[in-house]
């Protein structure tokens, strides 16, 4: 049953297989900036966020973070997605999602289509390659995310990078 | 829920709904083509050699004996704003305040027929550094144009044309403006309208910007407060014989660290007191290299570009004071 083994470092727990809801939850805080840049918008800031990620089994997860950017006015940035983490200590994440930016950006008009007042939307691929689990605590450092971005006129290109994350297992 | 969601994204990235109705349009347009390009093009040159031969602001007691400080002058074109509006038959007011150097706005208002209590500001600063023709001749002479065509026209709002003074130092003119009267509708400024250039290359940006590359196109310039405003001007301009306008919008009040450059004129006190205003520019600096020297001189702009920017301007004028 080690493909259970979830957000909490059971994996050499006798408990594994009884693995609880809490067990597969983990949530957390982040720093991030990030910036979306196309031919109608520009929206990016820096900040922090929280997220919450759901453990199917040791390696596939879906999550949801939400975060609240300043720079260009403030914006939040709500990502859901899933990916891929390696099991042990030192534990990669590659994920992939999409992206719903809303609030303040610099807008443009495109030709005679004025300004959007459209979110942004966007797609992006992401890797966190710093990441540790240990004790059902994970961090990760510098994990970057890049993709495209629309206002529904044009699109670019959008990326994040989330400088600090710590997060902590329910079932701990 | 996802088509839900897909008409929900549509509606909000269409058009705002137009207060800029057909009738109002063709008003607009139809005043818009009565701007006469000699007559503006004779105001920047009588406006730029009324600046060179000007006494000049101390510039000892602005603290600063540099040669852009010291070639900074306002007394002869402000007497020829009120010079205009008295031939147009209007009463220009002064609201002279001892602000080191002293400050002195012209003003005049033109009654709405049917909302007069509504009004919407025209304005363009009159101080200039040497003979500045672009910065700001061009906006005042745009200005004056559009009194022109609606002196003898009145719009259901009041329309209230104002030379600000001393932009330069500190938009000390238009913060005093703001400070002392009463809130306008909508407010357009006008600053540095004259300058084009069609080759690739010739506009320059910031990060961020993702501006076209040739700098012959009008920046109209709002913040959230302002869209709307900005969005009927791009209606009521459509088709019409202006230079291609690029509305840029800046979020919130448009006060943020990495906007900053959006506020460098007399909007900027409006936008402060989170009032609409718009901002009409050819980018200045941005495009123009003769921006704050000796070489700012009427020969430099474009004539065909200047009457342009007043067609745009006398439609948005008039859209916004006629607009149900
Ligand atoms: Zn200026």
């Amino acid at each position: 049953m080690k493909g259970l083994l979830l957000c909490a470092a059971l994996a050499s727990s006798p408990a594994a297989a009884e693995a609880s809801l809490r067990s597969r939850v983990t949530v957390g805080l982040e720093s991030l900036g990030a910036i979306s840049l196309t031919s109608a918008r520009t929206q990016g800031g820096i900040g922090g966020g929280a997220h919450a990620a759901f453990a199917f089994d040791a390696h596939w997860l879906a999550y949801a973070r939400a975060a609240w950017l300043f720079g260009l006015g403030s914006h939040t940035l709500l990502r859901v997605g899933g990916g891929w983490q390696r099991e042990g200590v030192w534990r990669p994440l590659l994920h992939g999602g999409v992206v719903l930016g809303l609030g303040g950006a610099l807008d443009f008009s495109v030709g005679d289509r004025p300004p959007s007042r459209a979110p942004t939307l966007g797609v992006v691929l992401g890797a966190a390659l710093l990441r540790f689990q240990v004790e059902g605590v994970t961090v990760s450092a510098l994990e970057l995310e890049a993709g495209l971005s629309t206002e529904l006129i044009a699109l670019g290109p959008r990326a994040t990078l989330t400088l600090l994350s710590l997060g902590v297992c329910l079932g701990l | 829920m996802s088509r839900l969601v897909l008409l929900l994204l549509l509606s909000a990235s269409a058009c705002a709904p137009g207060l800029i109705d057909g009738p109002v349009a063709d008003t607009a347009r139809a005043i818009a083509k009565e701007v006469d390009e000699a007559r503006l093009y004779a105001d920047v040159v009588s406006l730029a050699g009324l600046h060179a031969s000007d006494t000049r602001v101390d510039c000892a007691a602005l603290n600063s004996t540099a040669d852009t400080w010291c070639n900074l002058s306002n007394a002869t074109a402000r007497r020829f704003v009120e010079e205009r509006f008295r031939s147009l038959g209007l009463s220009p007011e002064f609201d002279t305040a001892d602000t080191h150097p002293a400050t002195s706005n012209v003003l005049v208002e033109l009654r709405g027929t049917s909302k007069p209590d509504e009004v919407i500001l025209l304005g363009a600063h009159f101080d200039a550094f040497f003979m500045g023709a672009d910065d700001n001749s061009s906006g005042v002479a745009v200005m004056l144009e559009v009194a022109r065509l609606l002196a003898t026209r009145p719009l259901a709002r009041t329309v209230r044309f104002v030379g600000f003074d001393f932009e330069e130092i500190g938009l000390i003119g238009s913060t005093r403006h703001v400070k002392a009267r009463s809130r306008p509708k909508v407010s357009l400024v006008l600053d540095c309208v004259g300058y084009s250039d069609s080759a690739k290359g010739s506009q320059g940006s910031l990060p961020g910007f993702p501006t076209p590359s040739a700098g012959d196109f009008l920046a109209a310039i709002a913040n959230d407060v302002s869209r709307p405003r900005v969005e009927e001007v791009l209606q009521v301009v459509k088709g019409q014989q202006t230079p291609a306008v690029l509305a840029i919008i800046a979020p919130g009040l448009g006060a943020g660290p990495l906007s900053g450059n959006l506020m460098r004129s007399d909007h900027a006190p409006f936008w402060l007191a989170g009032e609409s205003a718009v901002f009409f520019t050819d980018t200045a600096n941005f495009r123009n290299p003769n921006y704050h020297t000796r070489s700012d001189v009427p020969d430099t702009l474009s004539q065909a570009f200047l009457a342009g920017v007043a067609r745009a301007t006398a439609m948005s004028v008039v859209a916004w004071g006629d607009a149900p």
